[in-house]
């Protein structure tokens, strides 16, 4: 277990008060007591973005919070034009998924960094989006949220969906998060809850560990390393 | 009858656990909520053989007992917990042992140290309060105070929207907004 122990875990889908119902201090102090090193806000409308200093708290040395913005938008045009839009203006840009013309946009989009639910709606992605995805380096999320909130027949139909995502993202070596989408303090779930959960999935342990760790943190840095100007090309010092 | 020997007997473990809830919560109420949980995700094979069961609750803390090769999917029955008869529960798993004494000495009697120290001492005992949120105010009566933590309930009707979809009663707040 030492190496959960080590591990940083962080949450990058968390909808705070604007939208729904925590204030982003409550978040954050609700998700460092379960163990998490950082989380990201994000937001459904661009005109509410937090940002650190908006937050009201005493600084943490160890505890990260990063800015997101949830798109959600029904037509592929509209999505292109959001994400160009948006992109300088918060750390994560996240795509509301679950539409089928959505999922295979977002995926062939470079910029975005997080396809969010594209099993929502019970429909799983393909090996055409799966390989696009890996290309482009959009992380596909397994939320949690379906499990915990859902019950019968709507949750196997997610469950079903995620297993074939999951088996579509191990081929193509599709990154892969876990985020829980909370829009409260109560449907936030500490690092441990989230890979069990994961696991009934069928995700190993170490999968489950690193899609809460490492691609996490790997969509963070590429995000907010200044050095960075575009995917291969960084200032050498 | 003779009770089985030690070295005979499965072997367990004990999860310590926190209960956050909107409302009091009984054992019996749990208890039902946790086994149709069990029954939901695992089905009655899977529940029988984790051997789920509720030890001690004080509606905040309590331990259960599993089977000790099944912990993970313990943990992930306790997480698909959301709401007991609709209200909204959270279980926070405090630590996981193989004896129930050490369960209870390492994660269930220590004090309950919230790392932030109240830097500005703002008092809450108003019966009601006024929030800022992104330049918003809400205001809204106090339910519930505990340590840095607030509950209030919104008074403007268009914030019950949001409480809805979020599924909650109440918005979580805590004094530094104030």
């Amino acid at each position: 277990m030492g190496v959960i122990k080590q591990s940083r875990f962080y949450d990058l889908n968390i909808h705070p008060l604007p939208d729904c119902a925590g204030s982003p201090a409550r978040l954050v102090l609700e998700a460092r007591d379960m163990g998490y090193s950082g989380i990201c806000l994000t937001s459904f409308n661009s005109d509410n973005t937090f940002f650190e200093h908006d937050i009201p708290l005493p600084p943490f040395n160890d505890f990260e919070i990063y800015t997101g913005i949830e798109i959600q938008v029904e037509r592929v045009a509209k999505l292109t034009k959001e994400v160009n839009r948006l992109r300088g203006r918060a750390d994560i840009i996240i795509i509301g998924g679950g539409n089928e013309d959505i999922n295979r946009a977002s995926a062939e989009n470079g910029k975005v960094d997080i396809l969010a639910h594209p099993a929502a709606h019970g429909k799983p992605l393909n090996h055409v989006l799966a390989k696009a995805a890996a290309d482009n380096g959009v992380a596909v999320d397994f939320n949690m949220d379906a499990l915990i909130m859902q019950r019968g027949g709507s949750r196997i139909k997610v469950l079903t969906a995620m297993r074939q995502n999951l088996m579509l993202a191990r081929k193509y070596t599709v990154p892969m998060v876990i985020t829980s989408n909370a829009r409260s303090h109560y449907d936030l779930r500490g690092p441990r809850e989230m890979m069990a959960l994961a696991m009934f999935l069928g995700m190993t342990q170490d999968e489950a560990r690193n899609a809460l760790s490492k691609v996490p943190k790997g969509i963070i840095k590429r995000n907010t390393d200044s050095n960075r100007i575009m995917e291969g090309v960084e200032v050498a010092k | 009858m003779k009770i089985l020997p030690p070295t005979l007997r499965e072997s367990k473990r004990y999860i310590a656990f926190s209960l956050s809830s909107e409302d009091e919560i009984s054992r019996r109420d749990l208890v039902n909520e946790l086994n149709f949980a069990g029954a939901t995700l695992v089905g009655d094979v899977g529940s029988s053989e984790m051997g789920m069961r509720l030890l001690a609750f004080n509606e905040r803390r309590g331990i259960v007992q599993c089977a000790a090769n099944k912990v993970w999917e313990t943990r992930g029955v306790m997480a698909s917990l959301s709401s007991v008869k609709n209200v909204r529960v959270r279980m926070k798993i405090l630590g996981i042992s193989g004896t129930v004494r050490a369960a209870t000495k390492n994660y269930l009697l220590i004090k309950d140290i919230k790392q932030v120290e109240l830097e500005k001492k703002r008092t809450a005992e108003l019966d009601k309060c006024e929030f800022f949120i992104a330049n918003r105010a809400i205001s809204g009566k106090v339910i519930r105070k505990e340590n840095n933590e607030i509950d209030i309930l919104p008074e403007s009707p268009q914030y019950e929207e949001k409480l809805n979809n979020s599924g909650t009663r109440y918005f979580g707040m805590t004094v530094f907004d104030l």
